[in-house]
C-alpha cells in the first residue's frame, strides 16, 4: 500500500488550475482566423438583381391636413410645372387675458400683429400685399377634428386691413403690424366700455368676431411666405390712451389667437393647364408614362409618388434563395428641381389599392454626389424587411403592394416643398441582393 | 463512496453526460473539416504517455482500451474507473499567417470490472472523431464590386459508448470483443451578412450519425527468463453508420429545411492492428504497435479531398522503479512514447501526416488510485501546396480509481 502525499495533490491541483486559466484565455482572437480560406467550398452566393422595373406614378390626396402646423402660409405662386397655387391662412382670435380700460380712456387704433418665420417660396425681392379679411362664420373642424387644404369658410369680401410686406426688409425678430379698420376697432372698444359679456366669454367672443383670414394680392404670383402660428405671435392689439396728470399713457390690450388647432392653411391650385390635369381623385394615380417620365411630390397640394414593382412576382420563381437586402433608389430630376431646396429626407409608406397611406416602411436621406454643375441627388430606402414580408407567403400581387413616397405630415401641411423624380433614368431603380444556396 | 477522488470522477462523468459535449480533442484544425473530422487515435489513459501504444499491453491500475483482450489485467476482485481531462495549445501556420488557440475539455470515461479469473468487463465513453474549425473569409457580390463577410465553422464529433469483454481461453491466451455504439453530430455552417449591410444568414449542414460497431482483440503472452512477452492483435470490421444529413437555412429568425442530395452514409473502415510488448516484473515494459485502417474504401462523396488507408506506428515504454524507501513519492511511473501516422486524408494530393512525442508520469495516491499526467508535443500537416501546418502542446490528466469488490480482499 502506497502512502499518498498530500502536498503532491495540492501541487497538481494548482498546476491544473493554472493550465486551465492559461488555456481558457487562448481563444480571444477568433475573429482573426482566416487560415484555410482556400480549402473552403462556398455554398452561398449573393447576387445583385437590378432588373425588376420600378414604375412610379403621381397620386393626389383628396385632402391634406393643414391645421395646427404652426406655420401660416400666405401668398400665391405660379409653379412652372404645377400651375398656380394659392395659400390663405385662417385663424381664430380669442378673448384677451386681461383688459385694462377705464372710464375716460380713448380709442387709438387696432392692429393685427404677426411674426414672419423666415419661410418663403419664390422671389423675395418683390413686395407682397397681404390683406386681412374678417370671417363671417366660425371655424369648425371636420368630423375627424382636423382642417385641410380644402376647408373653407366665408368671409367679408371687404378687407379690414392690409400691409405691403417684403421678406428681405424684415428680420426674423421684427413683428409685422397691420392696421385694422377703425370701425372694427371702435366696435370692439365699445363692447369693452359696455362691459359686454362678449369680452370675457371666449365662446361669445368667437361668435362675435369669428376669426380672420390672410390673403395675398392675386396679382403677385411669385411669393409665398410663412408666419408663426402660435398664441404668442399672432395677436390683435387694441391701443387706447389714458389721460393723466403727469402725461398721457398708452395702453395695449392683446387679443391672442384662439385655439391653434383651428388655424389652417387653405391651399387651392389649378392643375388644368399642366401634365397633371388628369389627376382628380386620389384613387386614380397618374403613371409617369403620361407625365414625361416624371413623378411629382408636392406639399400643400398633396401630390405623392406611388411606387410599384410590376414584375417582382417573378422572383418567386427563383429556386432556393432569399432576399438579404433590397434598396429602392429614386433620382431627383435635376432640371425640374433646379433652384429648389430639396427636403433632407423622404418617407415611404405602404399603400392600399386606392392609394391610401398605410403603415410606415422606411425613410431615406438625401444623398448628393458628383460635382456641383452635374450633381446628382438621390434618396435610397431600405425595403429589405418590407419585401421579405411581402414575399414570405410566396405570393406577390403588385397592385396590392404599392408604396407611397411622401414628406412628413407637418411638411405636407405647412410648406410648398416639391420634389420631382426622374423615372426614366436607370438610377431610379430597385436593387435586390439575392442570396442563393 | 468513501473515496473523494471517486466522487470527483463520478461528478466529471455526469458533467460529461449532462452537458452532452462532444469529446473534442481538436482545436481549430481545418483538417477536421473533411470526412468524419479528425480521427482521435489512442488518446486515453497511460497509453497516451507511451505514444498511444498498447495493443500488446494488459490493463492494470489504468485501463487499456486499445485491445479488448486486455481487460483481464485488472486485479482480481477489483474494478477500476478512470476519467481524463485534456488541454491543448495549438499553433497553426501557412507560412505567412500564424494563429493560436487553446482549449480544455473532459475527454473520456472508462470502467474495467473483474468478474472471475477468465472474464472481465469494460465499458466507457470515448471520442472517435472531432470537428472544430473557424475560418473567417469574405466574398464578392455577383454583379457589384462589394464584398461581404463570411464565416465557416465546424463543430461536433462522433463519440462511442462501448461495452467490452475479455475471456481467457487458454493459459496466456485471451480474446476480447467490444460492442461500440457510435453517435454524434458533425456540424458545418456557413454564415454571412449581419454587418448592417445584408441580413444575416446561416446555412447549416448537420450529419447525425449512429450505429453499432464491433471490434475484436487477441493477446497471447509467454514468460521467458523474467520477461513476459506479449503479442496482440486487433481487428475491426467495416461498418456503415446510419447517417442523417440535414441541410437547413436560417434567415431573419426563420429556419427552413432543404433537400439534401448528398446522403452518403459515413463509414467506419476495416482496421487491423498488431502489437508486441516485453515486460519485466512490475518495473518495466516496452511495446511497439502498428495499425492500419482501410479508409481508401470510404467514399465521402466530395471532391475536395481523397481518402487513403491510414497507418500508425507507435512505440512506448514505462519504468516504475520499485523504491518503497523513498516514500514521499511512492512507486512513481515514468513513461515515454512516440508515434507517427499517415492520416486518412490527402488534401490537394498531399498526405496529411503527423507525429507526436510524449512523456508522462504516474503518481500513486490513496487506495491504489493514481494520477497520471502526460505532456505531448506534436505536429500535423505541411506547408506544401499552400496547406497548413499545426504544431501543438497537449496536456492530459487522468484519474484512475481502484476499488475492491469487498473489503476482506484488501
Amino acid at each position: 500500500m502506497i502512502i499518498p502525499n498530500k502536498s503532491m495533490n495540492h501541487y497538481f491541483l494548482l498546476f491544473m488550475f493554472t493550465l486551465l486559466s492559461i488555456l481558457s484565455t487562448c481563444d480571444e482572437n477568433a475573429e482573426n482566423f482566416t487560415l484555410g480560406e482556400e480549402f473552403i467550398e462556398s455554398q452561398t452566393d449573393i447576387n445583385l438583381i437590378d432588373t425588376f422595373s420600378v414604375v412610379l406614378s403621381t397620386v393626389i390626396l383628396d385632402k391634406v391636413e393643414t391645421s395646427g402646423t404652426e406655420n401660416m402660409l400666405v401668398g400665391n405662386y405660379e409653379d412652372n410645372l404645377l400651375g398656380e397655387i394659392y395659400c390663405d391662412s385662417y385663424f381664430q382670435i380669442g378673448t384677451a387675458n386681461s383688459i385694462d380700460i377705464e372710464y375716460g380712456d380713448s380709442y387709438d387704433s387696432l392692429y393685427l400683429v404677426l411674426k414672419y418665420n423666415g419661410y418663403f417660396l419664390g422671389d423675395t425681392s418683390q413686395s407682397q400685399k397681404i390683406s386681412v379679411y374678417q370671417l363671417a362664420e366660425n371655424i369648425v373642424t371636420e368630423a375627424d377634428e382636423v382642417l385641410t387644404n380644402q376647408s373653407t369658410f366665408s368671409y367679408n369680401p371687404n378687407p379690414i386691413g392690409a400691409v405691403i410686406f417684403n421678406p428681405q426688409t424684415i428680420s426674423d425678430e421684427d413683428n409685422v403690424l397691420i392696421k385694422i379698420d377703425d370701425n372694427i376697432g371702435l366696435d370692439l372698444f365699445s363692447k369693452i366700455n359696455e362691459e359686454s359679456e362678449i369680452i370675457t366669454n371666449n365662446e361669445l367672443f368667437i361668435d362675435y368676431f369669428h376669426g380672420l383670414v390672410l390673403k395675398a394680392d392675386e396679382t403677385n404670383q411669385k411669393l409665398v411666405v410663412g408666419f408663426n402660428a402660435s398664441k404668442d405671435d399672432v395677436k390683435l392689439v387694441l391701443c387706447t390712451t389714458r389721460f393723466g396728470e403727469y402725461g398721457d399713457e398708452e395702453i395695449r390690450n392683446e387679443f391672442t389667437m384662439g385655439d391653434s388647432t383651428k388655424q389652417f392653411n387653405h391651399i387651392s391650385y389649378d392643375l388644368s393647364s399642366t401634365l397633371l390635369k388628369p389627376l382628380v381623385e386620389q384613387r386614380y394615380e397618374l403613371p409617369t408614362t403620361n407625365t414625361n417620365g416624371r413623378a411629382f411630390l408636392q406639399a400643400g397640394i398633396g401630390l405623392l409618388i406611388r411606387v410599384d414593382f410590376p414584375s417582382l412576382s417573378n422572383i418567386l420563381m427563383f429556386q432556393q434563395g432569399t432576399i438579404v437586402k433590397a434598396e429602392l433608389t429614386v433620382l431627383s430630376s435635376n432640371i425640374d428641381n433646379k433652384d429648389r431646396e430639396l427636403n433632407s429626407s423622404l418617407l415611404l409608406y405602404k399603400s392600399d389599392k386606392i392609394n391610401r397611406v398605410q403603415t410606415s416602411i422606411a425613410s431615406a436621406s438625401k444623398i448628393t454626389t458628383g460635382e456641383s454643375y452635374e450633381e446628382e441627388i438621390t434618396y435610397t430606402f431600405d425595403i429589405t424587411d418590407y419585401l421579405k414580408d411581402e414575399l414570405d407567403d410566396l405570393y406577390f400581387a403588385p397592385e396590392e403592394s404599392g408604396l407611397l413616397i411622401t414628406l412628413s405630415s407637418n411638411t405636407l401641411g405647412s410648406t410648398l416643398e416639391r420634389l420631382i423624380i426622374d423615372n426614366k433614368s436607370p438610377k431610379t431603380k430597385l436593387k435586390i441582393y439575392y442570396l442563393t444556396y | 463512496m468513501k473515496n473523494k477522488q471517486a466522487t470527483a470522477i463520478i461528478i466529471l462523468f455526469w458533467l460529461l453526460i449532462i452537458t452532452n459535449r462532444s469529446l473534442a480533442q481538436v482545436k481549430n484544425s481545418i483538417y477536421s473539416m473533411y470526412g468524419i473530422g479528425q480521427v482521435i487515435e489512442n488518446n486515453y489513459g497511460i497509453n497516451r504517455a507511451m505514444g498511444g501504444t498498447g495493443i500488446a499491453f494488459q490493463s492494470g491500475n489504468s485501463i487499456n482500451t486499445l485491445n479488448p483482450a486486455s481487460y483481464l489485467g485488472v486485479s482480481p476482485n477489483s474494478f477500476t474507473i478512470e476519467t481524463g481531462i485534456y488541454g491543448i495549445y495549438n499553433r497553426a501556420s501557412d507560412g505567412n499567417i500564424t494563429q493560436t488557440n487553446g482549449d480544455i475539455n473532459i475527454s473520456y470515461f472508462l470502467a474495467d470490472l473483474y468478474i472471475n479469473k477468465w472474464w472481465a468487463i469494460s465499458f466507457g465513453i470515448l471520442p472517435v472523431s472531432s470537428v472544430d474549425y473557424q475560418i473567417n473569409s469574405s466574398d464578392q457580390v455577383n454583379g457589384e464590386l462589394t464584398t461581404y463577410e463570411k464565416t465557416y465553422t465546424g463543430s461536433g464529433g462522433i463519440s462511442q459508448g462501448y461495452i467490452g469483454q475479455s475471456f481467457k481461453l487458454l493459459k496466456g491466451l485471451t480474446l476480447g470483443i467490444n460492442t461500440a455504439y457510435y453517435i454524434g453530430d458533425l456540424i458545418q455552417t456557413e454564415t454571412g451578412g449581419g454587418d448592417n449591410s445584408y441580413t444575416e444568414y446561416e446555412l447549416e449542414n448537420k450529419k447525425n450519425i449512429n450505429g453499432l460497431h464491433f471490434n475484436y482483440g487477441l493477446q497471447y503472452s509467454m514468460e521467458k527468463t523474467d520477461w513476459l512477452y506479449t503479442l496482440g492483435l486487433i481487428y475491426g470490421s467495416n461498418k456503415t453508420l446510419n447517417t442523417v444529413n440535414d441541410l437547413s437555412f436560417t434567415n431573419t429568425d426563420t429556419t427552413i429545411s432543404l433537400e439534401q442530395n448528398d446522403q452518403a452514409n459515413i463509414q467506419i473502415p476495416r482496421n487491423f492492428g498488431l502489437g508486441i510488448s516485453m515486460k519485466k516484473g512490475n518495473d518495466f515494459r516496452i511495446g511497439l504497435d502498428y495499425q492500419w485502417k482501410n479508409w481508401a474504401q470510404s467514399n465521402f462523396n466530395t471532391s475536395n479531398f481523397v481518402t487513403k488507408n491510414s497507418n500508425r506506428l507507435s512505440v512506448g515504454m514505462e519504468y516504475s522503479p520499485n523504491t518503497r524507501e523513498s516514500k514521499p513519492f511512492g512507486q512513481i511511473s515514468y513513461r515515454l512514447g512516440a508515434n507517427y501516422q499517415n492520416s486518412y486524408l490527402a488534401v490537394n494530393n498531399v498526405r496529411i501526416n503527423s507525429f507526436g512525442v510524449n512523456c508522462g508520469i504516474g503518481i500513486p495516491m490513496k487506495r491504489n488510485n493514481s494520477l497520471n499526467f502526460t505532456i505531448e508535443y506534436g505536429e500535423e500537416g505541411t506547408l506544401k501546396k499552400g496547406l497548413i501546418k499545426y504544431s501543438y502542446w497537449a496536456f492530459y490528466l487522468h484519474f484512475s480509481l481502484h476499488e475492491f469488490w469487498s473489503s476482506q480482499n484488501r
